[in-house]
């Protein structure tokens, strides 16, 4: 039984859809990255996923059980950080946690959950004072209360800095290798890429690709940038690049040419040395195709 | 259990801000300050000085946002107030006890004046429960720990209004001390009484303000929902009421006492009526009353016999009003789309 099943969903409010058909099933002990631009439905998706908002049509099981039946079960399976959630200005952080924990019945020590979100020195300031950082560390520290099976992160690093995002990584780590579910929302790839083990792109509500990462780098990607910069660019040059085998597109730039070929050994030689004989090259660089350009390459509007 | 969690939660971020405070003030000042006022001076000096005494803490309850120092810009008024009464009213203070202000003027003015206050204490303390934290983001921690939907909502209510009842409660059972030791035929079981019919009445408005909380998108609808609300329930009942037996004598018709029956703020004053010790016509009861003096002896000008005017319906009324106020934000709060 999957951790979590998604099934038809579809959410519109009035006469915007925010979410279409979407389908989807994360495994148990699966760290799942839920990428797209801001507005493509994420948070719609994970409003339904807990029972905070009703479908449209369709619906979500967490570990078999219908969210909207079974609300209170599910929810005390997982351990939530949700765009926009804002603290009690009032109490304490350590209160915070101690709500919490109180509400799951769960037995762990506020202050030790504090301290893995290096909070331990402001344990006793009220929350209405924290930076949004600190702010989005409580929140993870209370998250990770009674050591869920699920864990939903919606856009968490918003607010951390770096030290932040790297402990929030290693805290999606250490849940995962407790075995925990891990369902990752964000719309910066470098974040999901370090951590998740399959991603799914979502645009306008519907699911775009899905899979594991390595297999849609190669799959949308397996493209490489190449930057000549040579003395004088001229059109014969161009155009014979331009007709060599594995390069897509050429662009110049004064005296640079930007070129977007095949990603192997083969190409790029290809193209260097067709640069070299002109003897005008003076310098060049390649850029690796990364997730960003999966990302884009999925999410980008056409014209 | 959740709805414990959920109250101690929200009891605890309410009496650290100023609404606690805020009610408490208000709240004593319209028990046990007045009710001391009086015992030691003539009302036109209770008068003066009560005025003095609601502007200071209308001024610290506006410009004051730490619950500690409204608390003691309170005590200080309250302080000032009382030392006032005492310089303006010394010759009075030693007359016999027949000068003594009576039983009836303190349940007619505390229940008068917790007619007025106990809607806006209690509107004050319930208006921003959820829209509050809707606003501020923490509803994602309200409904995403695992709490019901109901668990939430009864553990709010009963937060807001233990924040109105324990004030009230204690500032009448003062108030009956001081009643039952230096007012005429002064009675603290009366006092008690009052208070008795006041609780239902402070959780009819703490249920009206958690409901617009509910129903609201933004502070501001929910504030326009409050105040049309609290404007219909008393000033356009009477004035529909009115505007039907515009151009009639009385005998007034059955039902147009029904009508007066069953808005809660004519409920209230009837329950409070019947802890006076001469059962007098309120002036704030809905319909006009029944008698008049003329030359010094009553005269029955209309004899509307009808069971509409009895406290036993007033007190169903009362509580009708106390279960179903709040009922509409439930199954708001337990179907709406709260993200």
């Amino acid at each position: 039984m999957p951790a979590i099943e998604i099934n038809d969903l579809t959410k519109r409010y009035g006469s915007v859809t925010a979410v279409e058909e979407l389908s989807l099933s994360v495994e148990r002990g699966e760290v799942f990255g839920f990428l797209g631009p801001n507005g493509a439905g994420k948070t719609t998706t994970i409003n339904v996923m807990l029972d905070f908002t009703s479908p449209t049509s369709g619906g979500v099981r967490l570990f078999g059980e219908d969210v909207h039946e079974n609300s209170v079960s599910v929810r005390q399976r997982s351990g939530l950080l949700l765009e926009g959630y804002g603290v009690y200005p009032r109490l304490s952080a350590r209160e915070h946690v101690e709500h919490a924990i109180a509400t799951k019945d769960a037995a762990d020590d506020p202050d030790e959950l504090l301290d893995r979100v290096a909070l331990g020195d402001a344990a006793d300031r009220r929350a209405g004072t924290f930076s949004k950082g600190m702010a989005q560390r409580l929140a993870i520290a209370m998250a990770i209360v009674g050591e869920p099976d699920l864990l939903v992160f919606d856009e968490p690093t918003t607010g951390l800095d770096p030290n932040g995002a790297r402990l929030l990584r290693d805290i999606v780590r250490a849940q995962a290798d407790r075995g925990a579910t891990v369902f990752f929302s964000s719309h910066i790839l470098s974040q999901v890429e370090a951590v998740a083990d399959r991603i799914g792109i979502l645009r306008s509500g519907r699911l775009e690709t899905v899979g594991p990462i390595d297999e849609l780098e190669s799959e949308l990607g397996g493209r490489t940038r190449l930057e000549l910069q040579l003395e004088q660019v001229t059109d014969e040059l161009l155009e014979t690049i331009r007709a060599l085998a594995g390069v897509s597109a050429v662009r110049t730039e004064n005296n640079r040419i930007k070129i977007k070929c095949r990603d192997d050994a083969e190409t790029k030689l290809r193209v260097l040395n067709t640069a070299a004989e002109t003897s005008q090259l003076v310098d060049f660089a390649t850029n690796d195709s990364q997730l960003d350009d999966v990302f884009s390459a999925v999410t980008e509007v056409s014209p | 259990m959740t709805v414990e969690d959920v109250l101690r939660r929200d009891l605890t971020s309410v009496y650290r801000s100023r609404t606690g405070a805020a009610v408490a003030a208000i709240t004593a000042l319209s028990t046990v300050v007045i009710i001391g006022l009086i015992g030691i001076a003539p009302s036109s000096v209770v008068g003066l000085v009560g005025g003095l005494l609601i502007v200071g803490i209308l001024l610290a309850l506006v410009f004051l946002g730490d619950p500690k120092l409204i608390a003691i810009t309170a005590v200080l008024f309250t302080g000032f107030a009382i030392g006032l009464v005492l310089v303006l009213s010394w010759p009075l203070l030693f007359q016999p006890l027949a000068f003594r202000p009576s039983m009836d003027t303190a349940v007619v003015g505390v229940g008068s004046l917790l007619s007025l206050t106990i809607p806006v204490v209690a509107l004050l303390s319930s208006y921003a429960t959820i829209i509050g934290e809707r606003n501020s983001g923490s509803i994602r921690f309200l409904v995403g720990l695992p709490n019901s939907r109901s668990d939430a909502f009864v553990g709010k209510f009963i937060s807001r209004s233990l924040v109105v009842v324990i004030p009230l409660v204690l500032g009448l059972l003062l108030a009956g001390i001081i009643v039952e030791l230096t007012y005429q035929s002064g009675s603290f079981l009366s006092m008690l009484g009052l208070a008795a019919v006041s609780i239902p009445y402070a959780l009819v408005f703490v249920g009206l303000g958690l409901t617009a909380s509910t129903y609201g998108n933004s502070i501001y609808q929910v504030v326009a929902i409050v105040v049309a609300a609290l404007a219909t329930l008393r000033i356009g009942w009477t004035a529909i009421r009115f505007l039907l037996v515009w151009d009639t004598n009385p005998p007034h018709p059955e039902w147009f006492y029904w009508i007066a029956s069953l808005n809660p703020f004519n409920a209230y004053i009837t329950l409070t009526s019947q802890f006076t010790t001469t059962n007098a016509h309120h002036p704030l009861l809905g319909y006009p009353s029944d008698r008049i003096f003329v030359d010094g002896t009553v005269q029955i000008i209309s004899n509307t016999e009808t069971i509409a005017k009895t406290p036993a319906v007033a007190a169903v009324v009362l509580l009708g009003w106390m279960v179903i106020t709040p009922l509409f934000g439930y199954f708001q709060f337990k179907k709406a789309d709260l993200l």
